[in-house]
């Protein structure tokens, strides 16, 4: 049991999706080792108790409620961006998946540097591969012909901070243009457990009937559980090395965890250079 | 979901530290040779630490800690490749002397790219393998 970290990471962890939580109700997630009451009141307005005398503040954006974690009780240094597709009516909602990994929270975050594991796990080897790190962001851009997710596929995903990734994606199917956004947030249970909340949502394309759309985005949703499996085969089956020996086709792995790094310090002990410009690997 | 007292009792697998292990010094039984057929690989969790065994196209018996040294995936979760291991995770290829052959996305091999490897004997349709504390050679004879 070495090497796992002492905390859970500061930043906005989403607890599900806006429309789990009703007016006038309690409702109880699990998360970092203990129990959450998130309620909501007559007026819409959420608020949390952890049982903590600190009020950890909470956040209703892009769909999600979220709530600020942080061992040092301040208050937040970012707020992930609004994004527009989320409040308009040229997009459909969130559809939501969630799944359980035994395993520290941080195995999730490797997935932004691993070029090497694309092909092996997932059959499917990128073509153009970027990474970004930018203060409380990190940003992977990806270009691939995908058997599962359509050709002439690009995508771009920023985590802002530790558990909050938004990715905008573009594929070619059946020779039309599909424009979907995911989004990959975690919330730790316990040091050596997540849950993973995952969502799709898609751009609607003129003269897609309801049930097509359902159908569509249902797909996409099963795809990427599909593909999300694949790496949980992995993650609960490894041991974690802290110093990996990397090859020349490896992605920043190791400039990617210290990036990860800032937000399981107090912030007096983050240190400088861990921003790194936009490079292909 | 899991029960939460398991989820909160959860420990994450580690390589153990085979110096560490109260195995005696010698060979050690594994497993029958008509269970290992080539290419089949098989973990073994309770040797000195925990390794992975597998018959290569060679028909002879490989072992290496089953943890890859690159990103910690399970070896036993690979795929035997003529006569190495091929890691799930990123596909690199073990030989049985535990140096990493090739990496389908490298130009060029890491000097570091080694793991820990174990020697194996085969006698009278029993697979054995050899442990001791202070890497004394294995000794023939005394099977």
């Amino acid at each position: 049991m070495s090497h796992l970290p002492d905390r859970f990471p500061r930043g906005w962890f989403v607890l599900g999706h806006q429309r789990e939580f009703l007016d006038n109700h309690t409702k109880s997630v699990y998360a970092f080792d203990r129990k959450i009451n998130v309620s909501r009141d007559q007026n819409g307005n959420i608020s949390v108790d952890t049982g903590d005398s600190f009020v950890w503040p909470v956040l209703e954006l892009n769909q999600m409620v979220m709530v600020w974690h942080d061992v040092e009780h301040q208050k937040p240094d970012f707020i992930p961006k609004k994004i527009d597709a989320c409040y308009s009516d040229e997009w459909s909602d969130y559809a939501m998946a969630s799944f359980l990994v035994k395993n520290n929270c941080r195995e999730l975050i490797d997935n932004m540097a691993d070029k090497g594991h694309f092909g092996p796990v997932h059959q499917a080897p990128f073509e153009g591969f970027w990474n970004e790190a930018k203060g409380h962001t990190y940003t992977q851009e990806m270009t691939a012909n995908s058997p599962i997710l359509g050709g002439d596929l690009f995508s771009q995903a920023t985590y802002e901070g530790p558990a909050y990734m938004t990715t905008y994606m573009s594929a070619i199917q059946d020779g039309n243009t599909v424009e979907s956004r995911l989004l990959v947030s975690h919330l730790p249970l316990t040091m050596t457990s997540f849950q993973i909340n995952f969502g799709v949502m898609v751009k609607k394309v003129p003269g897609m009937s309801q049930d097509e759309e359902n159908a569509y985005i249902k797909g996409y949703v099963d795809a990427n559980n599909f593909a999300f499996g694949q790496d949980v085969s992995i993650w609960e089956n490894k041991i974690y090395i802290p110093d990996p020996v990397v090859c020349d086709g490896d992605g920043p792995l190791h400039k990617l965890r210290k990036w990860y790094g800032q937000f399981l310090v107090n912030r007096s002990d983050i240190p400088s250079g861990l921003d790194m410009e936009k490079r292909e690997f | 979901m899991s029960d939460q007292s398991t989820l909160e009792s959860l420990e994450l697998p580690e390589q153990k530290d085979p110096s560490m292990s109260e195995l005696s010094d010698g060979w050690h039984y594994i497993l029958d040779s008509n269970e290992l057929e080539k290419s089949k690989a098989v973990e073994v969790p309770n040797f000195a630490t925990q390794i992975v065994v597998w018959r290569g196209l060679d028909g002879q018996v490989y072992a290496l800690d089953m943890y890859c040294k690159h990103m910690g995936a399970s070896l036993g979760c690979g795929k035997v490749d003529e006569n190495g291991i091929r890691c799930p995770f990123h596909a690199w290829r073990w030989d049985g002397s535990g140096n990493c052959d090739d990496i389908p996305y490298a130009k060029r091999i890491p000097d570091k790219a080694k793991t820990r490897s174990w020697n194996t004997h085969e006698k009278d349709g029993k697979i054995y393998i050899w442990f001791h504390r202070t890497q004394q050679e294995p000794n023939f004879e005394s099977i």
